[in-house]
């Protein structure tokens, strides 16, 4: 019985395979059942951000010195001007593999890499997440007008994903982009800051109240957009607010 | 394996043709030795490190991939090699029997005949004589194709019928060698037998079924061509019948001429194209639905990208329907799978490959019905995805500026800046004309080697095209689903349609003013045909790789020289007459080369009911042997049986005369023969006794008949009763004695050709011979040698009412032929004739029975050819 009962299920994804065969993103091979749409082998090439790494916005160190002794280590930049959040965590570095993932997650209308990028902020940070204990998850919104020509929201679906597995709920409503800007890509780093200044508003202030807050982005480029969202976030009275991305700069 | 079908379906596919081309006793052999190698090689795989990469790389199932040729060719015999005992192909006797069974396809409506595709379970077969005993019912199986004439029936699909008093027959092919093998088209059909009635009242409907999904739909589709009949000119309704419910019978020879030489006769053939933009619009529908759905009252739904999934899974339904309402054609099964595969990616987020989703289309329509490989519209229809598919691999700009990959672009680097910019910007409509431009180039080889056609004007014509066809289509189809509803309404809106059809007609007619729109040219060897393809191949991947620079050279020099070797070798004659009667089945049709390679037709066969035989038999086996300009063509007589092909002919190839006995007829295809030689101001004469031609010096052509004399004297045979059951097919206000007789002559060979002519005419011509009798000025007497030939066409195919004893005995011929098909009604030849010229010595050569017949003579003797010896 349970051998028919896996022929069966087995048989199923053999035609699967056969009708539409299961090919990596990326070097575009088949792959080895592993993750969604990326082989194991591009999955190594992904350059994860190991520790060490800055304690507040999580930009890992060039030079690998001991700090095992002291974890809340800063860098430079997080000791001159603080940042507006608590805690930022990112999976990896934005490098020219995790660009072609984002970029066909965003651009080419393949919503269900979103599984795969899921996957990879897991792979080591599922724990630091949990440590942290947000409350609640906010995804950084699309303007409708570009929602409605994507036909999804790349950021929401990454923080189901999130919420899901660390059973956490996701607001969708709160948080919304009141002003169409410019995509940040087009833009340098001051132009990026202007871009969407006031952009963001909250809806429900006390959704958000005494909170701590988990902002979810796919990437951590300047940091403008982020920092926006944080701005209005803080401004709503949450009492702290980490962010999370797949990829930083 | 990225495309785990494409060998299978490779493997399967040889299998086919195996079994097809391959003696059958040959196939198990084959199949022993390959199954052998592979157990080999595998043993050696597993045994040996030697092979370890090799076997990693290869899953051990490939070994298994012989026996799809097995499978393939087993499946092309299948049917021939399991036709039962009692399969109705069996009891053709001739006789008159009623047979009974169920419809298993809808009966196709012409405009004078309907063909009513029967599945057979009983027969009955009435007793041999009248009142006698000894008539019996059987049970059979089978499919029988029944044709009726010039009536209607509500017969329609799954419905139970018998057919009273039916003549059974086989299906015939012409036999002339390269034709086109109508029998063997027929049985890949699994039809055997056909039969011909005239009578609507024949057809007895048992028992109507209107159960079942397949009938509804079809039902459906008879409304709604009901509806658009209501709703537009007859021209405008046939093509959108045509176009968006594949009733191809709808459409008048003309229209389909316009579309045909204009290149867009793809739009006719409910193409992959039409299920295409079904699907593409109702996604678009769904898409734009669920998105307005979503964002307002479920947004969560939208944020994920349900929309898509949701769209592409309603969309499933639309292109279901449509695929089962045009049915049966693989271009459009071809294109509901892979509809239904991209629908299934969208929905189940697996990217799909093209080329396995083609080869999975063609592998399903190959298993359930081989000899579909055989069939030109799958052909055309897969090479024409293939290469638009190639094309954009190999064309396409990657899609996000983001994602450059290096060395992808074969035409975007030939494009100049400007325009490159501009097409980056407008993709759509750089996708569209790459795409355009790499199914013409694709199709092109095998639509010259069907179809003996290059439409010059045909890619721009179709860039216009392809979009006014992509509205027609599925707004066509709403607006009919909507009549349902709402028939006022429906009423209305497709005059949107009906107006784009009538643009899309217009265009393609301006285009067809284009002097040299299309040309017709002669049918390219087999060799050729495949060489193009790694050709174009090696070309278009000439910067890609390197080898492919070394390959090239060679594939381009044997393409060349395959050309070269093939072109017009045929024609060559070796200073020899060749006179070849072509099989027309009932009429006549000669083509003599004359050793310096100059081409006279006499005659053009005839009109089977709408079968022309001009373009389906004659201009196709002159295009064979690589004629495509002839340099004189006679029509002996205006008998549709003669010069019933000749318009064809005439239209479609290069004529540099055209002579006639001068006769006006009240036969439609004369009064247009004369039409389209004032057009084409093709050189005409009307020739009489005494001209001469001045062909080949070597050989002398002389016009004996007919004679001013005799068109006096036939005054009087005018006025003499004739005798009545020979006036019902010919006496249109012509006769049959004023056929052209024209003698050819080269050294000691001579052949005469004699039309239609009958005993009046014979005698007149004997009498010219004898001294006693006036003589034809412009002729001078030379006695009985006069009229003596070494083989004579047999006049009026042998009927009673020629060929007197004296007229074989003047002319004393060594072969005589008959031009007759087989079973003819007017049963020709006629007994007694064949005995007279068989007493006379005369070797007796018939179409009917020996197919073509090919007469070779160098001027001392003559070979004589039959399409037996001609094919081997």
């Amino acid at each position: 019985m349970v051998l028919r009962r896996l022929f069966t299920m087995n048989f199923l994804s053999k035609i699967l395979d056969i009708l539409l065969p299961a090919k990596c993103l990326l070097c575009g091979g088949l792959h080895d059942k592993g993750m969604e749409n990326i082989c194991l082998t591009c999955m190594d090439k992904i350059p994860f951000i190991k520790e060490p790494s800055c304690a507040k916005c999580g930009i890992p160190f060039e030079i690998l010195y001991s700090i095992e002794d002291n974890p809340d280590y800063l860098c430079g930049r997080c000791r001159a001007a603080p940042p507006l959040f608590d805690r930022a965590l990112s999976a990896c570095r934005y490098d020219d593999t995790v660009r072609e993932i984002v970029s066909a997650y965003k651009y080419q209308n393949k919503p269900y890499i979103g599984k795969d990028l899921i996957s990879i902020v897991f792979r080591f940070l599922k724990d630091k997440i949990a440590e942290l204990s947000p409350e609640l998850i906010v995804p950084v919104p699309l303007h409708i007008k570009r929602l409605k020509e994507r036909g999804y929201d790349q950021s929401y679906i990454l923080a189901e994903g999130v919420g899901r597995e660390l059973n956490i709920p996701v607001s969708y409503k709160n948080l919304t982009r009141i002003r169409y800007t410019t995509p940040q890509v087009e833009l340098s780093g001051n132009e990026r800051l202007k871009n969407v200044k006031g952009a963001f508003s909250i809806k429900d202030e006390f959704e958000i109240k005494g909170k701590g807050i988990l902002l979810i982005d796919d990437v951590f480029t300047t940091g403008a957009t982020i920092r926006e969202c944080v701005k209005v976030i803080r401004g709503a009275g949450a009492d702290k607010v980490y962010v999370l991305t797949v990829a930083r700069a | 394996m990225k495309k785990p079908i494409i060998p299978i379906l490779l493997f399967y596919t040889a299998g086919i043709l195996f079994g097809r081309y391959l003696p059958l006793y040959l196939i198990p052999l084959t199949i022993f030795i390959i199954i052998i190698l592979a157990a080999y090689l595998l043993f050696n795989v597993v045994s040996s490190k030697q092979y370890a990469v090799c076997s990693k790389r290869l899953p051990t199932a490939y070994f298994l991939l012989p026996t799809f040729i097995l499978a393939g060719a087993a499946a092309i015999n299948y049917q021939s090699m399991t036709l039962p005992e009692n399969h109705i192909s069996v009891f053709l006797s001739g006789e008159k029997v009623t047979i009974e069974g169920v419809l298993y396809k809808s009966p196709e409506v012409f405009e004078n005949r309907t063909r009513l595709y029967i599945d057979a379970d009983t027969i009955y077969i009435p007793p041999l004589s009248k009142g006698g005993g000894g008539g019996f019912l059987r049970d059979t199986t089978g499919k029988v194709r029944i044709t009726l004439y010039r009536d209607t029936t509500d017969a329609n699909y799954k419905d139970r019928v018998r057919i009273r008093d039916v003549k059974l027959k086989a299906p015939r092919n012409f036999k002339n060698p390269g034709g086109f093998d109508y029998k063997k088209y027929m049985e890949d059909q699994g039809i055997y037998v056909t039969a011909g009635i005239s009578k609507g009242s024949q057809i007895e409907i048992i028992h109507k079924n209107e159960t079942g999904i397949l009938p509804y739909i079809y039902k459906s589709k008879e409304s709604m061509s009901l509806f658009i009949e209501k709703n537009s000119s007859q021209e405008e309704s046939s093509i959108l019948k045509t176009m968006v419910f594949g009733e191809r019978t709808a459409i008048s020879r003309e229209m389909r001429n316009i579309f045909t030489s204009t290149g867009i006769a793809h739009l006719l053939a409910v193409s992959g194209l039409n299920v295409g933009f079904v699907a593409f619009a109702s996604f678009i529908f769904f898409k734009k639905f669920f998105s307005f759905l979503f964002l307002n009252f479920y947004r969560r739904l939208f944020l994920i990208g349900a929309v898509q999934r949701f769209a592409a899974f309603f969309t499933l339904f639309p292109v279901l329907y449509y695929s089962l309402l045009v049915g049966d054609s693989p271009s459009a099964v071809r294109a509901g799978i892979m509809a239904v595969v991209y629908l299934l990616s969208l929905i189940l987020y697996r990217e799909g490959d093209i080329y396995n989703t083609l080869s999975l289309a063609a592998m399903i329509i190959l298993i359930w019905h081989p000899p579909s490989l055989f069939n030109i519209g799958f052909q055309l229809s897969f090479i024409a995805v293939i290469s638009l598919a190639y094309g954009f691999s190999i064309s396409l700009p990657p899609l996000n500026p983001l994602l450059t990959k290096e060395g992808k672009g074969v035409v975007a680097p030939l494009l100049e800046n400007p325009i490159k910019s501009f097409l980056l910007k407008h993709r759509w409509l750089y996708n569209y004309i790459i795409s355009s431009v790499f199914a013409t180039i694709g199709t092109l080889p095998l639509i010259v080697y069907h179809f003996n056609i290059v439409s010059i004007i045909g890619l721009i014509v179709n860039i216009i095209a392809i979009p006014i066809s992509s509205l027609i289509t599925p707004l066509t189809l709403l607006f009919s689903i909507l009549s349902f509803i709402n028939e006022q309404a429906a009423s209305l809106f497709i005059t949107i349609p009906v107006l784009l059809t009538f643009i899309l007609v217009e265009i393609a007619r301006l285009f067809t003013n284009i002097p040299y729109y299309s040309i017709r040219v002669q049918t390219p060897s087999l060799l050729t045909v495949y060489m193009i393809y790694p050709l174009l191949l090696c070309v278009l991947n000439i910067k890609r790789y390197k080898w492919v620079k070394i390959v090239t050279v060679p594939i381009f020099l044997f393409f060349i020289s395959s050309l070269v070797l093939t072109h017009n070798s045929s024609l060559i004659t070796h200073h020899s007459l060749k006179v070849t009667f072509i099989d027309v089945g009932q009429g006549e049709c000669s083509l003599i080369q004359f050793p310096n390679g100059k081409i006279m037709l006499i005659d053009g066969g005839g009109l089977m009911g709408d079968f022309d035989i001009g373009g389906n038999v004659v201009a196709p086996y002159l295009w064979d042997i690589g004629i495509t300009k002839i340099d004189y063509v006679i029509g002996t007589h205006p008998d549709s049986d003669h010069v019933g092909g000749l318009p064809f002919i005439l239209k479609e190839m290069s004529i540099k005369n055209y002579f006639d006995n001068g006769q006006e007829s009240s036969d439609l295809t004369f009064a247009n023969l004369h039409e389209i030689v004032r057009e084409k101001t093709i050189p005409y004469k009307v020739l009489e006794a005494g001209d001469k031609l001045e062909i080949d010096e070597r050989v002398k052509v002389e016009i004996l008949h007919p004679s001013n004399q005799f068109r006096v004297k036939s005054l009087e045979f005018r006025e003499k009763p004739r005798n009545p059951k020979l006036n019902t097919q010919y006496s249109k206000g012509h006769d049959n004695n004023l056929s052209i007789v024209i003698k050819i002559t080269y050294g000691n060979f001579s052949i005469l050709f004699t039309g239609d002519i009958e005993k009046e005419a014979e005698r007149f011509l004997v009498g010219q011979t004898r001294e006693d009798l006036p003589l034809i000025p412009s002729l001078r007497r030379r006695g009985t040698g006069w009229l003596k030939s070494t083989v004579i066409k047999v006049p009026h195919h042998g009927s009673s009412s020629s060929s007197t004893e004296e007229f074989i005995k003047t002319i004393n011929p060594k072969a005589a032929v008959f031009s007759v098909g087989y079973n003819n009604p007017f049963h020709h030849p006629n007994k007694k004739v064949l005995i007279r010229y068989r007493d006379a010595g005369a070797k007796i050569y018939r179409t009917d029975r020996d197919g073509m017949i090919q007469i070779e003579s160098d001027g001392k003797g003559y070979t004589v050819k039959t399409y037996e010896q001609l094919i081997n």
